[in-house]
């Protein structure tokens, strides 16, 4: 009955009837190609993670950690590496399955925190002004790489953690995948919510929140520090088609039971077989050109975001491009470092679209 | 064969019916939600709800008041006076203007022709003729200033209400005592109590005048005129219409019937008094507005404005039983007046807005199980068998969806502009525009002379001579009966192929929409298209009606039967067109990981066929899901739907039992990402696709080549080669 009163109210004044839609990419987000023009450093697996450490970078691949300079001299951790920060010279490593281990530069590894909380689906690391360690957890209930799965469950499940000698103290829990962190000022720290899409300040002491960005284009990933602010990774893009989906429960529920978990039609980090997944219109090649503005299922975007929470520059690969899935960022001298998971590469890109605020 | 607009249907018999392919419950066959959409698109509706609603107000007040059948004279002699002002009032609203001076004109004629006969002595046929006169030289200045001076109508007539009202004060004051006296006329009483043919005389002359303007206004070419000013001044204008004179002849129709209608209320009432007619604008007003006739113009029948004036009598003769007080009429009116302006502006604006947000009305749809063509070791494991063809117009083609290849080699095929190429023979290397059709071609095939024969989306069926002359063949079939929707344009002509007879059969995906929107097709999942044949004369008739996107048509290696891909069903039929088993329908192929297109005869006695999308998981989903299907199309734009992967190339080969024996793939999609056609002569594979920029020619390996000639047309008696006619057939007209 509701719906013929929506549509008959349509008919009287269109004007009136709202639907939900997704913010567009506008403003400091406007889509551009720099990513597919960036200079690859590695490439052959699916690097994730990645930190500073000295001159170096120190990158995670799957269950291995390895320094950009000696890419050969991986050190495997025994399980997945979900998340880094750095630690004097050597590193923090989040490890599924294990916990929170440092790894000495000499390539000793020592475990750090390994109650249950810190051994699952920590998708970030980081270092507060005072030296303290905080990390964010996706899910209480899931493994790290079940984004798609509390996604389309719309479940909440995610916490931010502040570690400190050994213990996991819960700073505030019910978010909705948080999966990047970085210090903030004034005891705070920014956390970016994957799946609220949205960027939240959050007290390390009290866990007090409060919205610094809401309704993002994008699904935020991890956070770096940067001159004017932040960077942030985007591994995934909104897209509308699916968002319409995930709120029809019943398919919903049924997509979950007959349809293997990478043929959802959610965003993901890239486009493996096209011929087993659904199209949308926009995406048809005509006359053997993909448009680069179709609706996208994967889509590269890393962006500078300044302290008063506006967007100043952004770097993209589009629908047509071929870095998608970049999960972590990190700005050093005027160039920006990044591990793309979707296309497997770290590549680096200089900055040259950064306006001071 | 007609060379003119139109082609000939011809009186076949009934149609099979498709629908059960579908396999789905006999409701599917209905689309109530998009039926009504329909209706609403159609001319007749714009009327249609103001009008009920105003029927429904009559009801209303026929059951809720004390008004009955012996108000009916009452009723009707108010009607038949008043009604004279709505039809003058309709023209003018028509027209795009406003009269509000009415009451004031019949006021003054009222008046006026008590005075002329009472105390002017003036002989009273004379009177009674003049009064029309006067009603007219009054709306002529109400013409005069809108249509020559441009004054705004609402202004103009609100200053001539005031003013023609004066004039009755100035009579009524000057010689109110002559006119408070009765004097005996035949005129008077003729008009007041007389009959012709059994009608009172009001009645007669309102009967008369109504079906003069109704004829008028819908018939001929000053009342089209009106109807054009009112919709668009400046269209008309740039069609040479006499805007100005238009405009001002409304104004003087008006003021002649208001005149009419003013020696009518004389002679009923015989009211001296100087506030006669007074307030009748507004009673009209609504009137007119209950009837559906537009205030913004262009739209609006005195037929329809005359229900309107039977509304509003019905309420005051209501107001006057229930012994209302005056006021409560005036507000009644108001409020009418108020929710049917609102309604015209909103029923008005957003009605085709509205009946097109519904008229996609999906259909669920249940699939059989998806065959996985990632598994290896299959006959469906993918390949690039295709990818490295080479290509043939790169650059120059756009959109060649078929090809077909002549007794020396060269290659003929569709653009999306509207065009057929022609690419010498034997390397390819040159072509050019051979004919032009319009649309985009699509199908092609040989006839029996020699001629190509090809399916025009958009267009019809055409045949193409050796000059490149292009031909209409066939663009109608026959309407089906009690369809709100007309179905009898050949709208998405898909593919075709020729039968021995000649006869030839086209798949019309189709009924509903063109080939630009034919993504709405894939997603309302419903069976709208047909198979059709024309026959030798050029006659059409429909063969399978009701079928579920048909696409690719092929004649079969031995003639007597029509293999039929259906994209949306995923399966391909085989319908006998002779022999024993003539007009049976069997199955050939079903459950297909893919949206079959084209089919083609092979040289060795099987069948070439391509898949223009792939099932995929998701999508097979979303068409079990007709509401949210609903949902997508009317949230999202048509870029965001989603659907069946369209980014492919599969080429496949089957036998006559529906035996897959290869399956060719690219599956980089660099050069072919969509193949819709293959066709083989010579030992080459042609690869042609309705959004490629090129065509492909992939050399065969010679065990798989046999020596059947695809051009040739199987079962046929003598078939000339192709292009080998130096002159064109003449053909019957």
């Amino acid at each position: 009955m509701s719906r013929l009163w929506g549509t008959l109210a349509e008919l009287i004044s269109p004007g009136t009837v709202r639907h939900q839609s997704v913010a567009p990419l506008e403003a400091g987000l406007r889509p551009n190609s720099a990513l597919d023009a960036a200079s690859v450093l590695l490439d052959g697996a699916e690097y994730d993670d990645l930190v500073p450490i000295g001159d170096d970078i120190v990158v995670s691949a799957g269950t291995t950690v390895l320094k950009l300079s000696a890419p050969s001299a991986a050190v495997d951790l025994g399980g997945q590496v979900t998340a880094l920060a750095s630690d004097g010279g050597g590193v923090v490593a989040a490890v599924e399955g294990r916990g929170i281990v440092r790894l000495a530069p000499g390539g000793h590894v020592t475990e750090l925190c390994s109650i249950s909380a810190a051994t699952s689906c920590i998708t970030a690391l980081a270092r507060t002004a005072d030296g303290a360690l905080v990390a964010t957890r996706g899910s209480a209930s899931r493994p790290y790489d079940d984004w798609s799965g509390a996604l389309v469950r719309r479940e909440e499940q995610g916490s931010l953690l502040a570690i400190h000698e050994g213990v996991a103290r819960v700073v505030a829990d019910g978010l909705a995948w948080p999966s990047g962190v970085a210090e903030a000022g004034n005891g705070d720290v920014i956390v970016s919510m994957s799946h609220g899409t949205s960027l939240e300040r959050i007290g390390v002491a009290d866990g007090a929140r409060s919205t610094f960005f809401a309704n993002l284009p994008a699904h935020p990933g991890r956070i770096a520090a940067h001159p004017t602010g932040w960077v942030i990774a985007f591994p995934y893009v909104r897209n509308r088609l699916s968002e319409m989906l995930l709120e029809e429960q019943d398919f919903v529920a049924e997509m979950i039971a007959t349809i293997e978990q990478e043929e959802w039609m959610v965003p993901r980090l890239r486009n493996d077989n096209p011929y087993t997944s659904a199209l949308q219109l926009g995406q048809l090649r005509v006359l053997g050109v993909l448009k680069p503005w179709a609706p996208a299922r994967s889509y590269g975007l890393v962006a500078v975001i300044d302290r008063h929470g506006r967007f100043t520059a952004s770097w993209h690969s589009r629908v047509d491009g071929s870095q998608h899935g970049v999960t972590a960022v990190v700005a050093r001298d005027h160039h920006l470092v990044m591990a793309v998971r979707g296309s497997r590469d770290v590549i680096t890109i200089e900055e040259t679209e950064i306006h001071d605020s | 064969m007609s060379t003119g607009f139109m082609t000939r249907i011809g009186a076949g018999p009934a149609p099979k019916d498709g629908f059960v392919l579908t396999g789905k419950p006999a409701r599917d066959r209905w689309a109530p939600q998009r039926t009504f959409s329909d209706a609403l698109k159609k001319r007749w509706m714009e009327g249609a709800v103001p009008l009920t609603l105003a029927a429904l107000l009559y009801v209303a007040v026929i059951v809720m008041t004390p008004v009955g059948m012996s108000d009916n004279q009452a009723m009707l002699n108010e009607t038949a006076q008043m009604g004279l002002l709505v039809i003058g009032l309709t023209f003018v609203m028509v027209g795009g203007g406003i009269d509000l001076s009415i009451g004031s004109i019949a006021a003054v004629t009222a008046i006026g022709s008590l005075t002329a006969h009472r105390a002017w002595d003036l002989p009273m046929p004379l009177v009674a003729l003049a009064c029309p006169v006067v009603g007219a030289l009054l709306g002529s200045i109400n013409g005069i200033l809108i249509a020559k001076l441009g004054t705004r109508p609402f202004i103009t007539t609100l200053v001539t209400l005031l003013a023609f009202r004066g004039i009755v004060k100035v009579l009524q004051a000057d010689f109110g005592e002559e006119l408070a006296f009765a004097k005996p006329s035949g005129t008077w009483d003729f008009l007041s109590s007389g009959t012709i043919v059994g009608l009172p005389i009001p009645w007669f002359i309102f009967l008369v005048v109504l079906v003069l303007a109704h004829i008028v206004l819908t018939r001929s070419r000053w009342g089209w005129w009106v109807t054009s000013v009112g919709s668009d001044r400046r269209s008309a204008r740039r069609n040479s219409i006499p805007v100005e004179r238009v405009v001002l002849m409304t104004y003087v129709f008006s003021g002649t019937l208001a005149g009419t209608a003013g020696l009518i209320a004389s002679a009923r009432f015989g009211r001296a008094d100087a506030s006669v007619a007074q307030g009748w604008e507004l009673i009209v007003l609504t009137a007119v507005v209950l009837g559906g006739v537009s205030l913004s113009g262009g739209r609006g029948s005195v037929l329809r404005a005359v229900v309107g004036i039977l509304v509003v009598v019905a309420l005051q003769q209501a107001s006057i039983v229930m012994q209302l007080k005056n006021g409560y009429y005036s507000v009644m009116l108001s409020v009418a007046l108020l929710t049917f302006a609102l309604l015209d502006l909103k029923w008005g604006k957003y009605r085709h807005r509205f009946a097109e947000k519904i008229s996609i009305d999906p259909s669920g749809q249940e699939a059989g199980p998806l065959i996985d063509i990632t598994q290896p070791g299959t006959v469906w494991s993918m390949n690039d068998l295709l990818t490295h063809a080479p290509p043939i117009g790169l650059g120059a083609l756009e959109g060649a969806e078929d090809m077909i290849i002549d007794a020396e080699g060269n290659l003929y095929c569709g653009d999306r502009r509207g065009w057929v190429w022609k690419f010498d023979g034997p390397d390819h290397e040159h072509g050019r525009v051979f004919a032009r059709t319009g649309g985009h071609p699509l199908g092609l095939a040989w006839d029996l002379d020699g001629n190509i024969v090809t399916a025009v989306s958009g267009m019809g069926v055409f045949r193409i001579y050796p000059d490149g002359r292009a031909e209409l063949l066939a663009n109608q079939v026959r309407r089906t009966k009690l369809s709100v929707h007309d179905d009898s344009a050949m709208l998405f002509a898909d593919d075709l192929d020729v039968a021995a007879d000649g006869s030839i059969y086209v798949s019309d995906f189709s009924a509903r929409v063109g080939a630009a929107e034919y993504p709405v097709e894939l997603v309302e999942m419903r069976a709208n298209g047909r198979l059709i044949r024309i026959a030798p004369d050029g006659s059409t008739e429909v063969v399978i009606k009701n079928y579920a996107f048909p696409n690719g048509v092929c004649t079969s290696h031995d003639g007597e039967s029509m293999l039929i891909a259906s994209t949306l069903l995923y399966r391909v039929d085989r319908l006998y067109i002779s022999g024993p088993r003539a007009g049976e329908l069997e199955t050939v192929l079903e459950n297909l990981p893919g949206c079959p297109d084209n089919i083609n005869r092979a040289s060795d006695g099987t069948y070439w066929m391509t898949f223009v999308a792939m099932r995929t998981p998701m999508s097979d989903l979303i068409n079990k899901w007709p509401a949210i299907r609903r949902r997508m199309t009317k949230e999202l734009p048509m870029d965001d739907w989603l659907l069946p992967q369209l980014n492919v190339s599969c080429v496949l080969k089957f036998d006559e039992s529906g035996q897959i024996i290869r399956v060719l793939w690219d599956s980089t999609l660099a050069n072919y990402p969509m193949v819709t056609s293959v066709k083989e002569v010579d030992g080459v594979l042609y690869l042609g696709g309705i959004n490629n920029n090129r065509l492909g020619r992939l050399v065969l390996d010679p065990s798989e080549v046999g020596d059947i000639d695809t051009r040739v047309v199987p079962g046929a008696a003598h078939t000339a080669a192709p292009m080998s006619a130096a002159e064109p057939t003449e053909v019957m007209a």
